[in-house]
């Protein structure tokens, strides 16, 4: 007797995990803890393999997949974790105008386009529909598999109030030369991080064969009549220890003219799996971590599957990780005053745990109530068109791929406020007199230094706070660090450079520019000198 | 109105001289105290033209450098010397502003005092830019020895030729205290004074003629 090792697509099996566990109360009235016959209601095992796409994703949900890129459809009600979690290759398909990638890895749009630009889950900015997601690795899965929760990234992150769902698999292998007549499953769960007054029996299934414990059951007795042909009944015992944590399944294959267990070698309740899934079988349970387990707690579950007298064999461990902390999320601070009445407006975050799944996010204008202006957005930022004479403010909130939502805010985290387009600064050249130095040269940078004087000859102030411009500089030579170039009066395109003070009739401003000029030809240029707080 | 002709040159040469009489020669002497200086330095000065085009309208001549106790000329640094340049510090030096930038630079072994005679010819450019001359401190590694000069050019001395009279602005160094300029009396070129001698001679023949007409 001995068990092989079997492939299978872990997605699919843990949607088959999911039917069962829902369809539970749906069969208990009729097949807990009764023996069966085989072709019976209880008998139809679901399929189990890639072969098939057991649940492909909603209708509607398609919509945040693909090219249509339509509203957004929360992706947990899509049955699907989030921007990082992979999707099976029969699930991808099952999306309208996706389609699996040439080289396997990637679920992206069928748009020829997209293949170079296209963003792991998150909106591309070159094209927001070209969005793409990992198809679910091809995982070794042993015969005696153990499969749980799935949850966000390799750690498995989950909810603090979410269930744990465990399914454990067992197989005898085809080439196996004889059938197994007793297996037994053994589960230790962790007594300090779950909650064992939660737990609950799933269906127990082996060949064509499920048994379903009645909603709650801590405890099962039953068996099923294999029929004429195998002359077999099967006892099926499972029940938690409470007291140690420990639950056990054990299948006993009973010989019905004795009631003991058979003594012929060649019977038994689980043959080679020649025919799957005769060979086959499964266990499932659900249980609740405790309450208060902090985020990053790590949750492992490990059983063992002993055949008859073989030594015990272990399923590999399966890991979830308690996600129970909100995200933190905040709007980038804005200019005091803006003079665009459309502005960007950024916001980041950061969770521990799962990551963060969407921002919404929140405006006032004029100190009035917070309204939704961004919802549940995979974005960072976004344009805001507000209008002139208004003051806005911003806050953010997050929820991250386990649903863990950030708590409503009362107060901005950033504000601002649109004014006037400022008309562009004023010419005070008249009321100026600039004297320019003779050129200096600096032999260690090799710039060329000027020192500009600006004296006020007028009779009144000049508003700070003042440019001088360079127009019509040389070609050869560019003015180092500028404050900026000319872009509202004419002419555009002149660098100037920023002296913070204002001007009283008779006083000075000096100001040092350099200048890089590789080829040492003449530097020439004309003054412009600008006042005040428009634009230069 | 006979003798508008003769008035009419003299008067055109009386305004010719006045205006040729801006483009006089600054003369005077520098010395900087250099008894802090050990090893060998560099001097240069720079000569940058404000029209930009390399007009060639201004010179300075450098002369009778000396070097107090231990110390002496050294070669020309050809390598950072440029433009319209000539000479060396033992027999004396001159540039012109016939480049937009021009360095006249040569090493030296400093003894207790660096002193020299200059003359500086001082017509104005137009455009708003005056002809700059600045003096530079250089180590042995060719770095300027850092001084207060605002400009940021790290120059120990530095005049505009902004005028027939143009002010020397001097800045200490973090090894030298700010080097000393003493200018002599601005002289009128040549050219003016003969421009001027002949309008006083016409307007003296004038008078004579007057009187002999009489």
């Amino acid at each position: 007797m001995a068990m092989k090792i079997l492939r299978l697509a872990a997605t699919p099996v843990l949607l088959v995990l999911h039917a069962m566990l829902m369809s539970a109360g749906a069969h208990a009235d009729t097949c807990s803890g009764s023996v069966l016959s085989e072709g019976s209601s209880c008998g139809d095992k679901t399929p189990i393999g890639p072969a098939a796409c057991p649940d492909p994703f909603p209708a509607g949900c398609d919509a945040f997949f693909g090219e249509k890129g339509g509203g957004f459809i929360d992706l947990l009600e899509c049955g699907w974790g989030g921007l990082g979690s992979p999707i099976s290759p029969c699930r991808c398909e099952s999306l309208p105008g996706m389609k699996v990638s040439s080289n396997g890895n990637w679920c992206m749009p069928e748009k020829p386009d997209c293949s170079d630009h296209a963003t792991v889950g998150a909106l591309s900015a070159i094209d927001p529909h070209c969005r793409k997601w990992p198809i679910t690795p091809k995982k070794a899965v042993d015969p005696n598999d153990k499969l749980g929760t799935l949850g966000v990234s390799d750690q498995e992150f989950i909810g603090a109030g979410a269930p744990l769902n465990y399914a454990i698999h067992f197989e005898n292998l085809a080439t196996a030369t004889a059938p197994a007549q007793i297996v037994v499953v053994t589960d230790q769960l962790d007594a300090q991080r779950l909650d064992l007054a939660t737990f609950q029996l799933g269906p127990i299934t082996f060949g064509a064969v499920t048994l379903v414990p009645q909603p709650g059951a801590q405890a099962f007795a039953g068996g099923v009549d294999l029929g004429l042909e195998q002359d077999l009944q099967v006892v099926v015992n499972a029940a938690l220890d409470r007291s140690t944590g420990l639950v056990t399944w054990r299948f006993t294959s009973i010989d019905p003219a004795t009631g003991q267990l058979t003594d012929d070698p060649d019977a038994g309740f689980l043959p080679p799996n020649v025919n799957a899934p005769a060979g086959e079988g499964s266990v499932v349970f659900t249980v609740m971590p405790k309450s208060g387990l902090a985020t990053g707690t790590a949750i492992r579950n490990q059983a063992q599957v002993i055949f008859d007298t073989n030594a015990p064999i272990a399923t590999p461990t399966w890991l979830n990780t308690v996600d129970r902390d909100p995200p933190v999320t905040h709007v980038a601070a804005l200019a005091a005053v803006q003079s665009a009445t459309t502005f960007p407006v950024q916001w980041t975050g950061t969770d521990a745990g799962a990551g963060i799944r969407d921002f919404s996010v929140y405006v006032s204008d004029n100190g009035g109530p917070f309204m939704l202006w961004q919802s549940q957005s995979i974005a960072s930022s976004a344009n805001f068109a507000g209008a002139v004479g208004h003051s806005y403010g911003f806050f953010a909130l997050g929820t991250d791929l386990v649903g863990n939502a950030e708590a409503v805010k009362t107060a901005a985290e950033a504000t601002t406020q649109v004014v006037s387009a400022p008309a562009c600064a004023v010419n005070v050249s008249a009321q100026l007199q600039v004297t320019r130095s003779g050129f200096g040269y600096n032999l260690a940078t090799q710039r060329f230094t000027q020192t500009v004087t600006m004296k006020n000859v007028a009779g009144s102030t000049v508003g700070a706070p003042l440019s001088l411009a360079l127009d019509n500089l040389s070609t050869n030579a560019t003015v180092y660090a500028p404050s900026g170039m000319t872009s509202c009066a004419a002419p555009a395109g002149s660098p100037f450079i920023n002296w913070s003070g204002s001007l009283a009739p008779g006083a000075s401003a000096t100001i040092v520019l350099q200048f890089t000029n590789p080829t040492k030809a003449g530097i020439t240029y004309a003054t412009r000198v600008l006042a005040g707080s428009g634009g230069r | 109105m006979k003798r508008f002709p003769g008035m009419f040159a003299i008067l055109s040469l009386l305004l010719l001289a006045q205006q040729s009489a801006q483009a006089g020669v600054v003369t005077g002497s520098v010395s900087l105290d250099t008894s802090a200086l050990a090893g060998t330095y560099e001097i240069a000065f720079v000569f940058t033209d404000g029209s930009g085009a390399g007009d060639a309208n201004n010179t300075v001549t450098l002369s009778d450098f000396l070097f107090g106790a231990g110390g002496s000329p050294g070669t020309v640094d050809a390598s950072l010397s440029a433009g319209g340049v000539g000479g060396d510090l033992a027999s004396g030096a001159s540039l012109i502003d016939s480049a937009f930038l021009n360095i006249f630079a040569s090493s030296f072994t400093p003894g207790s005092v660096l002193s020299f005679d200059f003359a500086l010819t001082t017509n104005v450019d137009p455009g708003g830019t005056p002809d700059q001359l600045s003096m530079v401190l250089l180590g042995g590694d060719g770095t300027p020895v850092a001084s207060t000069d605002p400009s940021g050019a790290d120059s120990l001395l530095t005049v505009d030729i902004d005028s027939t009279d143009p002010v020397f602005a001097t800045f200490a160094s973090d090894l030298t205290p700010a080097p000393i300029v003493t200018e002599a009396t601005t002289v009128p070129e040549p050219p003016s004074l003969v421009l001027l001698i002949m309008a006083f001679g016409l307007l003296l023949s004038e008078r004579r003629r007057a009187s002999a007409g009489r």
